[in-house]
């Protein structure tokens, strides 16, 4: 019923950042970037269809720098934010884009072709979030309360940057052309003292207190107060090594996931984070990647350095109904690894969870392929039934 | 003719015809001179018989009023008679002349004096029978006394021939009190029992050897043991003798109830000594590994201050060969148990064949795989637990991969040679399942290298990201000189393998010899220079990643598959963080002169130098994409 194969679509370029396109609520959209010394660079839209189990570009915009990160807003499916630098500036900056959509001109011989010259578009570049100290690191766009983009209050957007020392907080005002630069304003922490390799690598916002955001850097976790833009909390040692991804629980309320360059990944209860609620052990170099699935939370991919991207089922610390513990089948379903997928052949460095559905996702390796996968058929009824 | 043949025959009887006759004329004679001589003999005897007849009825009355007198004298002094033997101790006899005389007595019983004369005599048959009573009374086990209880049951028996209670009363008296006794036995074989396990807490202490010690367990329970047998040994032989006095007047369902009834104590009191003996073991040798281990654990080297790495030789090291005498220890000691337990099993033998205790192995088994398994899932879960990671200083560090690398060793040793010990057989039908262990240990193992590979990949990933994150690639100054980052890392590689080899002894096998053919590594230069396949082109090769060929789960305990790992991890680690910066024509030279470098250092840690190879050229290239410009400025 449900080609459960996996669609792969190569860009031609190193890429290493892949986005679910969040205000798209109806197809499977994802965002990617190519990363390109030399220039040249391309964000591509791609639409993935589940009836053919292709992925094809919806459009192709230039981008001439090359891209670390995309982070798509949560409320509209045209704008996104990218942090990208180019070889002359070494520094990664963070800039604002609108992306028109794409012209419906598809005719029947141009069905298949990947080729992008028809479907290419332009950028319309809105505003820079500048004065960072050193490299932007990351981006997070506040999520969204769901329900249509018109019920969404100017608060949706908003957006955290990490740099290397400091968090901001950005209010964008409402998007479109009255977005300028002045009238971006902009929270910021004081810059935190952090020594050599311990810069801010990733952010999460909690998604049921607005206030509350998460941050790893180095090997420590970091939670905040987005009002005061101080510190809450801090978990040293939460890894041996450096910390690259944070995910919070999108059901259960103060449960993160993080993953690390010492080849593990670790569940936490934020209110008692003196030891992770659990340990993964299961990928042989570091693990770049990691995310809850949007609907149910015991599924969690995490991608890392040694190609490969793992489905977890980790039951015992999700919010799943106990009423899959009664019957006697389950009794024995504990935490568990679903399936491995090996159709990369280089590093993983970027995955995403379909914003529609719950069962399909994107990974990215360095070599520019996209990966489309999804959760097995039979975990799939597991979950639903 | 016929009358010429036979004319002497004819002659001869005519002759024999004339005797004959001669004959008979005389005998007449003669026969009439027998007849009148019998006559005469037959008036002789006959005169005389008249003549003594009156004589001889009163002889036999005399003799007949004898024979009387002497049975009154018999029966008077017979009370007389009775003593003078009980005081000779001659009880056969006096039971002789009692049962005699009593047949008399009771026959005549009417007459008075003869009543006297029984009373006494039964008086003094009464204290015989007390005599004869307090003998049956003593220990079965004595060969003496037991032939003195025999007849002194045969005379009461036979002191009372048909009384079926006096039957009854010997059996009682020989049965009862070995059962009796028996169970006294057992209850105080209980008791004691309950002692000394009460006792087990407090021996904790008694358990603390110093390190390096073999471990011999306190065999507190043997005494027991000997005791148990003891007490069926003397059980046994005393029913015997009491059941062969009685012989036939205990039936077979007798016997057989008897006999069910002791097999029952028995396997009840067995049982628990047992029990006791087993959770006993199992305790100590618990104890005492977790003491080894917890005692190698609070080594100060490993939480202490930072020292100096320390040798080899440590205590790390002595686990490894405090692994082989534990195992030995905790055989021994089930085999001296057996042996006290096949003693038992003999002395239950022996009872009588409606006693029938099965030699039953299944005990000793339990022991023996309860210890095994008690034990090396001690070892198991203290391995596993040292495996995970953790956060370690240096010099704790090196320990820990030092102590991973000697516990690898020690456990490979134990599925070569140890565990064997415990495969032995102990008899026909009886193994312990050493499978299972094996697969346990097997996988402890694996673990174990892992372990280590990582922890060493780690550290040198450690070095190879502050070497590369210090320098500035975009902006570097012209070198020729190879950065001091790859060197430090040939250095540590050196170390490591040293260290490998030493701990595994035979780590010179193996050692890759220089590639005839060093093209690969010439290679280097130019594969770079092709540019990069685009991504529709990536999808159809099935481009093979060394990077993916190597695991860090290296599966032997081997120098090139350890050192393979170790290696691939670090090289991965390089070209991760070299994806990260962005390169100028400099840093570029000065990154390739670095990879041959290592190429050319490195290739006697690799087991295929092609791979090697292989890794470097994906480093490069990732590092060319970075470039920023892949000629210098004019």
């Amino acid at each position: 019923m449900f080609n459960s194969e996996s669609a792969i679509y190569g860009l031609k370029y190193q890429a290493r950042c892949i986005a679910a396109n969040s205000g798209e609520l109806e197809e499977h959209e994802f965002w990617v970037g190519t990363l390109n010394v030399g220039g040249d660079n391309e964000l591509h839209l791609t639409r993935f269809d589940e009836s053919d189990n292709k992925i094809e570009a919806v459009s192709v915009f230039a981008h001439d720098d090359e891209i670390w990160s995309i982070t798509p807003c949560s409320v509209s499916s045209e704008h996104l934010i990218t942090v990208h630098s180019n070889a002359k500036d070494k520094r990664q900056r963070a800039t604002l884009w609108r992306a028109p959509a794409a012209q419906q001109d598809k005719t029947e011989d141009d069905a298949g072709d990947v080729g992008d010259d028809h479907k290419s578009g332009t950028l319309e570049r809105i505003v820079e979030l500048g004065g960072h100290n050193g490299r932007v690191r990351s981006v997070t766009w506040k999520p969204s309360d769901g329900g249509n983009a018109e019920s969404q209050s100017s608060d949706a957007w908003s957006v955290v940057t990490l740099d290397d020392s400091t968090v901001r907080l950005w209010d964008l005002g409402v998007s479109g052309a009255d977005a300028v630069e002045d009238s971006t304003k902009c929270a910021s922490s004081e810059p935190l003292e952090l020594g050599r390799r311990q810069a801010f690598t990733a952010g999460s916002w909690d998604p049921h207190h607005t206030n509350q955001f998460v941050t790893v850097n180095g090997t420590s976790i970091r939670g905040w107060d987005l009002r005061t833009m101080k510190t809450t909390q801090h978990v040293e040692r939460a890894h041996l090594d450096t910390i690259r991804d944070v995910d919070y629980n999108p059901n259960k309320p103060y449960h993160v996931v993080t993953c690390s360059d010492d080849r593990l990944v670790k569940f936490w209860d934020l209110r008692k984070a003196s030891a992770p609620l659990k340990s993964l052990s299961r990928h042989s170099h570091w693990v770049w990647t990691t995310k809850y699935n949007r609907f149910h939370d015991q599924l969690v991919l995490s991608a890392g350095t040694d190609t490969s991207v793992t489905l977890w089922s980790i039951v015992s610390i999700s919010s799943a109904p106990l009423g899959d513990l009664e019957d006697p089948a389950n009794e024995k379903e504990g935490d568990k690894m679903i399936t491995t997928y090996d159709e990369h052949e280089d590093s993983v460095y970027s995955i995403a969870w379909s914003v529609c559905d719950a069962w399909i996702f994107a990974s990215l390796s360095y070599d520019g392929r996209v990966v489309v996968n999804h959760v097995p058929a039979a975990e799939k009824y597991k979950i639903l039934l | 003719m016929l009358v010429y043949e036979n004319y002497n025959k004819f002659i001869s009887a005519t002759d024999t015809i004339r005797k004959m006759k001669n004959n008979v004329e005389s005998m007449e004679d003669k026969m009439d001179s027998l007849g009148k001589n019998m006559e005469a003999i037959s008036e002789c005897t006959t005169e005389i018989t008249n003549s003594l007849a009156a004589r001889r009825s009163q002889i036999e009355r005399l003799v007949g009023v004898n024979k009387m007198l002497k049975k009154i004298q018999f029966i008077v002094e017979l009370p007389q008679t009775l003593r003078k033997c009980i005081e000779m101790k001659t009880y056969a006899a006096a039971v002789n002349y009692y049962n005699m005389g009593n047949a008399i007595l009771t026959k005549y019983s009417h007459i008075k004096s003869f009543q006297h004369i029984q009373e006494e005599s039964n008086k003094v048959v009464g204290g015989l029978k007390i005599e004869l009573r307090k003998q049956v009374r003593q220990p079965l086990s004595n060969p003496t006394s037991l032939a003195e209880v025999r007849t002194a049951a045969e005379m009461l028996r036979a002191l009372h021939p048909d009384d079926q209670s006096v039957v009854e009363e010997l059996r009682d008296l020989l049965v009862t009190p070995t059962q009796d006794k028996l169970e006294k036995d057992v209850q105080v074989f209980y008791k004691s029992l309950e002692e000394q396990s009460a006792a087990q807490c407090g021996e904790d202490a008694a358990l603390q050897l110093p390190a390096g010690q073999i471990f011999t367990p306190p065999l507190k329970f043997a005494q027991l043991w000997l005791r148990l047998a003891e007490i069926a040994s003397t059980f046994s032989v005393e029913m015997k003798s009491a059941l062969s006095i009685l012989e036939e007047s205990i039936d077979a369902k007798r016997r057989k109830r008897l006999g069910e009834v002791a097999k029952e104590t028995f396997s009840k009191c067995v049982t628990a000594l047992s029990a006791q003996t087993t959770s006993h073991l199992q305790h100590c040798l618990g104890v005492y590994t977790v003491q080894r281990f917890e005692h190698l654990k609070n080594n100060p080297e490993f939480v202490g201050e930072e020292q100096p790495a320390p040798p080899i030789d440590s205590e790390a090291a002595k686990t490894v060969t405090a692994l082989k005498p534990l195992y030995k220890a905790s055989y021994e000691a089930a085999d001296t148990l057996l042996a006290s337990w096949k003693g038992l099993c003999a002395s239950l033998h022996r009872l009588l064949p409606e006693i029938s205790v099965p030699a039953d192995h299944s005990h000793y088994i339990k022991f023996m795989s309860v210890c095994c398994d008690r034990l090396l899932k001690e070892i198991l879960t203290w391995l596993t637990q040292f495996c995970q990671p953790a956060t370690l200083s240096d010099a704790k560090r090196n320990q820990k991969a030092r102590t991973l690398l000697c516990a690898a060793v020690g456990v490979q040793r134990t599925l070569q040679v140890g565990l064997a010990e415990f495969g032995k057989p102990i008899d026909h039908n009886h193994k312990v399942n050493v499978a299972d262990h094996t697969t346990k240990f097997e996988a402890v193992l694996k673990l174990l290298l892992s372990s280590y590979t990582k922890l060493e990949g780690q550290t040198l990933s450690s070095l190879v990201r502050t070497g590369i994150d210090r320098s500035n690639w975009l902006y570097k100054p012209e070198s020729s000189e190879v950065s001091a980052m790859p060197k430090e890392l040939t250095r540590n590689l050196e170390d490591i393998e040293s260290i490998i080899m030493d701990t595994l002894e035979n780590g010179k096998e193996g050692k890759a010899s220089l590639p005839a053919d060093t093209s690969e590594l010439a290679s280097l230069p130019t594969r770079f220079g092709k540019g990069r396949k685009t991504g529709s082109e990536v999808n159809m090769l099935n481009r093979s990643n060394v990077f993916n060929s190597v695991t860090t789960k290296p599966k032997k305990l081997e120098r090139l598959a350890l050192m393979d790992s170790i290696v691939i991890y670090s090289l991965k680690t390089f070209l991760e963080c070299i994806r990260t910066h962005t390169l100028g024509y400099n840093g570029f030279n000065q990154l390739h002169l670095d990879a041959t470098y290592i190429g050319k250092s490195w290739y006697t840690f690799a087991s295929k130098p092609k791979s090697l190879g292989e890794a470097l050229d994906e480093i490069v290239s990732s590092a060319h994409e970075r470039c920023v410009q892949s000629k210098p400025s004019a």
